[in-house]
């Protein structure tokens, strides 16, 4: 794996390094420089080289605290980069990195708001492309709870549906455990670093067999944190298609880990939420009409593909509107062959323009690579 | 520009030699440079005065990388001159994680310019952190061929430093400097950094004289060093290859009334500096060293290289007559070649290079099928020779298959791809290069030009220096020898000792052990002409004749003389076989008789012991001696001395446990082994 100099740049001010005493650039910050680069057709290199003044001339979309906190974070890293062996390391023991270019549409339901400047990741990551099941619950759910909890993981197994969790014991393993015991897939965002996990031999096999994609933000070696696990719970709920509640306290005086990220995926209508069994939560989400019961896969993913009849119609419309034209053909005298020909022609030399128009918009995608998702999501964040 | 700054260090004469102006260039608009040209040119002052700019403009350090073992005098003086600071991190200098951590704030507080750190601190983890919070301006890499995956020899350290350059971002210049290299390792080199510059001058170096001298026997070219080694000027080094024939050579020397010391990286640190130093201070006449005096020693005035051994490959050759010579106008390289052994021993170093497909599957299958495991559990495990096992994973982690955390081993994620194809490339190129030094023994043409032409230097010309050149006027030194010369060496390898020394841990336990024997003594060498013979005796004719009776009890009477006890007053114990069970016995009765000592045949061994040789790591070596070895008859011993005796020793294994059981069965006793072949690292 070769890095291009704008992914170099985004590793040596984004990533934690905690080694090097250093602080690396929150989302937000990160956020502010790509916008504010990319509106002066620069791009994240720059930083490797840029001068103080030059940066503080060029951050136009961050506000003035920030522009001081990026310019000394930037200042302070720029000249480390022999720390920068960490990545080569990690890459060579298989591990890849997810950079936001990178990521597929389902994780760009987060917003860059929420969206880490990259991942780091262990397995297939074209996992990420299928329809999926989130699978939350809290550490402690009852003996019935998990049992459930199992039988639904396995059964995504043989409709081809991934169950995403968070890798906590209790339900998210359950849940992982019995799709993969099952020959299905799963993706685990666990709240430590990948690097724990990849030393199980199991893990290892079934990350191998392409049965599971481990995701993190945290650095390889991060011990459990109580805040990235806050985090990562984002990480669950917006790129599936439905999550499953399977047991769930509310957040009192302490708060429950599971019970945020489903107050969260209800603020931001991420995905629709689905319940088994009557813990508090559960019941909370019930009655208020947060949630429903769930019932079956075929259910929850139909309601999901809401989608294919309106295309159907769609197609209608357009049939009818060709039987139209060629009706308008004949009535102006024009014989069968010539019909056809024209259809072709014109078809044709759309098409050629419409790939002309492609290519040049992937060149420009190319280039901007870290900013394609500040293009994707101008206009419809903030 | 740069030529202010130069006439600044050096006055208003100064001007650069060509290439050196074009290189500064390169590196402060951030670029990569080559730098391939032979010691004495000016490669340092290339990165000082790019350092001297860069400060001034407020860069970071310049961090070299750089097999110097010290900052040299002579470094520290021209960092001086330029108004630098230098400091170093290395394991000799500051061996503690403070001391580093120390240099490195140094650094960053702006009160060091130029950080030299060895290459092997690349491979600790610690250190990796500590170099992250670096603020660096400039890297440099000294001696570069070391770099190519086709150098000379497989250096892991430098594997760090090629990842690394794929990695490090491009706002750091860097400098890539050697004196040694070929086409093909220029090429190799080149593709590691990048776009880059190449600075490419002549090799040819004015002050050596060459000779080369054909002595196919060892005698022989003991003989030749006492007899010259007082007509060569100054001091020196002497290669060899193996730490026993270094300190045997030193001996000699010794003996000869000549200050010599032998030096190896066994050696502690402590002892190496101070050798060096000696060296460093003409206080010793020469060094008898391995490789390990490689690349790192720069003493400026070394007036003698001798090649006792045939190196690798024109590339070690090159680099290791290049130590001679650097301060001096005149210095004399020697190789002394010849004798069947040395073809045997060099070909099967390159055709060993790298482990054995089988093991690694099998290191690599066992670490799968596990989470974390220890390396003491694997050598357990696993029958592979520990130094062969430590090489296997050195190169898995090296390539990522593995990970490693405290002192477990893990299986990465990596997918396992078959290095054999590479592995093979690299031998075939060592056979190649093995044989244009074979060449090179056999030229009749001027060996410096041979040399320079080896290595593709475009200028290169006849020397008029080297004893091929100079024909009848070499008077350097006198190759004749006389029968007295060779007497005194046949004299000197009769009398010498090979000893045996005590083991103190158990591998199993990793603890003290309870009893210890005496420094022990072997007869022969397996490899040489009595140790052959004693091959015979074991395996062919069941029977160690006369022979080995008269020599062991002349040897064994000196020996224990020499050491203050009385021969006649030891008790002989043989080490019992179930293969051959009256082998060792018979032979020490009669050695028993000859010395008029006592003889008990006391020791046993359980059935279905496994062929000691079989098994290839040092732990299931102890485990099986310890589960099949015990005393079978009880008399008493107490207040004796035991002399153990076996027919070869290897592992020490043997010895090792029956003197365990024996000083734990008895009193006050003091255990000494005897055997009559060393075969260890004869494999």
């Amino acid at each position: 794996m070769q890095f291009t100099n704008n992914e170099i740049a985004t590793y040596l001010f984004c990533a934690q390094l905690t080694q090097t005493r250093t602080k690396a650039l929150t989302i937000l910050e990160w956020n502010a420089i790509v916008k504010s680069l990319s509106q002066q057709k620069l791009e994240p290199e720059v930083l490797l080289t840029i001068n103080s003044t030059e940066l503080l001339n060029v951050l136009t979309h961050a506000t003035e605290v920030q522009k001081s906190k990026i310019s000394e974070k930037i200042q302070a890293r720029q000249k480390l980069g022999f720390s920068m062996i960490e990545l080569k390391d990690i890459i060579n023991q298989g591990f890849g990195i997810m950079f936001r270019s990178n990521m597929p549409p389902r994780l760009k339901k987060l917003t860059t708001k929420y969206t880490p400047a990259f991942f780091y990741y262990a397995g297939e990551p074209s996992i990420l492309s299928h329809r999926s099941l989130g699978v939350v619950g809290a550490r402690a759910a009852t003996e019935q709870e998990l049992t459930q909890t199992f039988d639904i993981g396995s059964e995504a197994a043989s409709y081809g549906i991934v169950i995403i969790s968070g890798g906590a014991k209790g339900v998210d393993t359950t849940g992982v455990e019995a799709t993969l015991q099952n020959g299905g897939k799963a993706i685990v965002f666990p709240a430590d670093g990948l690097m724990k996990w990849v030393k199980k031999s199991n893990i290892r096999s079934y990350i191998t067999n392409g049965q599971l994609l481990l995701m993190s933000a945290q650095r390889l070696d991060a011990p459990f944190s109580g805040a990235y696990a806050m985090q990562r719970n984002k990480f669950i709920h917006a790129p599936s298609d439905a999550v499953l509640v399977a047991s769930s306290k509310i957040s009192g005086k302490k708060k429950s880990g599971t019970w945020e990220g489903v107050l969260e995926n209800i603020k931001h209508q991420w995905s629709p939420l689905y319940v088994i069994g009557c813990s508090e939560g559960v019941e909370k989400l019930k009655a208020q009409g947060n949630a429903e019961l769930f019932s079956s896969f075929d259910k929850v993913f139909t309601r999901n593909e809401r989608s294919e009849p309106k295309k159907r119609t769609e197609s209608n419309e357009i049939d009818e509107r060709i039987i139209s034209l060629i009706k308008l053909a004949i009535a102006k005298g024009l014989d069968r062959e010539t019909i056809e020909e024209k259809f072709v022609d014109f078809s044709t030399r759309y098409y050629e323009k419409q790939k002309q128009i492609e290519q040049d918009n992937t060149q420009n995608l190319v280039v901007h690579e870290q900013l394609s998702m500040e293009e994707y999501m101008r206009g419809k964040v903030d | 520009m740069y030529l202010q700054s130069l006439q600044e260090v050096f006055g208003p004469e100064a001007t650069f030699r060509e290439g050196q102006d074009k290189a500064i260039e390169q590196l402060l608009n951030k670029k990569r440079v080559l730098v391939v040209q032979k010691t004495g040119w000016g490669k340092s002052l290339v990165y000082f005065l790019t350092t001297n700019i860069l400060r001034s403009q407020g860069e970071g350090v310049t961090l070299i990388i750089s097999p110097l073992l010290a900052l040299t005098r002579n470094q520290i003086d021209s960092t001086r001159k330029y108004d630098l600071v230098a400091d170093c991190i290395n394991n000799q200098i500051n061996k503690t994680l403070t001391e580093k951590v120390e240099v490195i704030e140094r650094c960053n507080r702006g009160e060091c310019d130029v950080l030299f750190i060895t290459p092997e601190q690349l491979q600790n983890d610690s250190f990796i952190d500590l170099i992250s919070q670096l603020r660096v301006g400039l890297f440099v890499v000294d001696e570069a061929h070391c770099i190519s995956d086709w150098g000379h020899d497989f250096r892991p350290d430098y594997r760090r430093i090629h990842q690394l350059l794929q990695i490090l971002p491009e706002n750091i210049p860097v400098l890539a400097t050697t004196a040694t290299a070929n086409d093909r390792v220029i090429k190799d080199v080149t593709k590691q950094l990048g776009d880059c510059e190449v600075i490419r001058g002549d090799l040819q170096r004015e002050s050596l004289h060459l000779h080369k001298l054909y002595l196919p026997t060892a005698e022989e070219k003991y003989a030749w060093i006492a007899k010259n080694i007082n007509r060569l000027q100054g001091s020196g080094i002497i290669y060899a290859t193996t730490i026993r024939e270094c300190e045997r050579l030193a001996m000699w020397l010794r003996q000869n009334a000549v200050d010599a010391r032998a030096y190896y990286g066994r050696l502690n640190e402590d002892d190496k500096i101070e050798l060096e130093n000696r060296l460093q201070n003409n206080q010793i006449k020469v060094l008898v060293s391995t490789i390990a005096l490689g690349m790192g020693y720069d003493k400026e005035n070394i007036s003698f290289v001798i090649h006792y051994y045939t190196p690798k490959s024109v590339v070690e050759h090159y680099q290791q007559i290049g130590r001679a010579g650097r301060g001096i106008d005149q210095a004399v390289c020697v190789l002394l070649y010849g004798g069947e052994d040395e073809n045997r021993i060099n070909e099967h170093f390159i055709y060993h290079s790298f482990p054995k497909q089988e093991q690694i599957d099998q290191v690599l299958s066992y670490l799968s099928q596990n989470d974390e495991v220890k390396m003491l559990t694997l050598e357990q495990v696993m029958n592979i020779k520990s130094t062969t096992l430590k090489q296997i994973l050195k190169l898995l982690l090296i390539e990522g298959f593995i990970g490693k955390s405290g002192a477990s081993y893990f299986r990465t994620l990596k997918p396992y791809t078959s290095q054999r194809k590479y592995y093979n490339s690299v031998i075939n190129i060592k056979v190649q290069e093995y044989n244009e030094l074979l060449e090179f023994q056999r030229t009749a043409d001027c060996q410096m030009a041979y040399l320079t032409k080896a290595l593709d230097d475009p200028n290169t010309r006849p020397c008029m220096k080297c004893s091929t050149c100079l024909g009848e006027a070499w008077d350097f030194t006198d190759d004749s020898l006389s029968h007295d010369d060779m007497k005194q060496v046949l004299a000197f390898f009769a009398k010498n000792y090979i000893t045996i020394e005590p083991r103190r841990k158990s591998m199993l336990t990793n603890k003290k052990l309870t009893f210890i024997h005496e420094e022990g003594l072997a007869l022969s060498y397996y490899h040489e002409q009595l140790g052959q013979q004693a091959r015979r005796g074991k395996y062919e004719l069941n029977l160690f004749t006369d022979l080995f009776v008269r020599t062991s009890a002349y040897k064994l009477r000196r020996f224990f003389s020499d050491k203050g006890y009385n021969i006649s007053e030891v008790i002989i114990i043989p080490i019992p076989s179930n293969r051959r069970p009256e082998l060792v016995p018979r032979f020490a009765q009669r050695l028993a008789n000859t010395l008029k000592c006592n003889y008990a045949n006391i020791l046993a061994k359980r059935p279905n012991e496994p062929e000691q040789k079989s098994l290839l790591n040092t732990s299931l070596q102890e485990q099986s001696i310890r589960e099949h070895l015990y005393i079978k008859d009880q008399i008493n011993l107490d207040n004796h001395h035991i002399l153990l005796v076996d027919d070869f020793v290897d592992s020490k294994w043997t010895f090792t446990v029956a003197a365990e059981l024996l000083g734990e069965m008895y009193d006050d006793i003091k255990v000494t082994p005897f055997a009559l072949a060393d075969t260890s690292g004869s494999d």
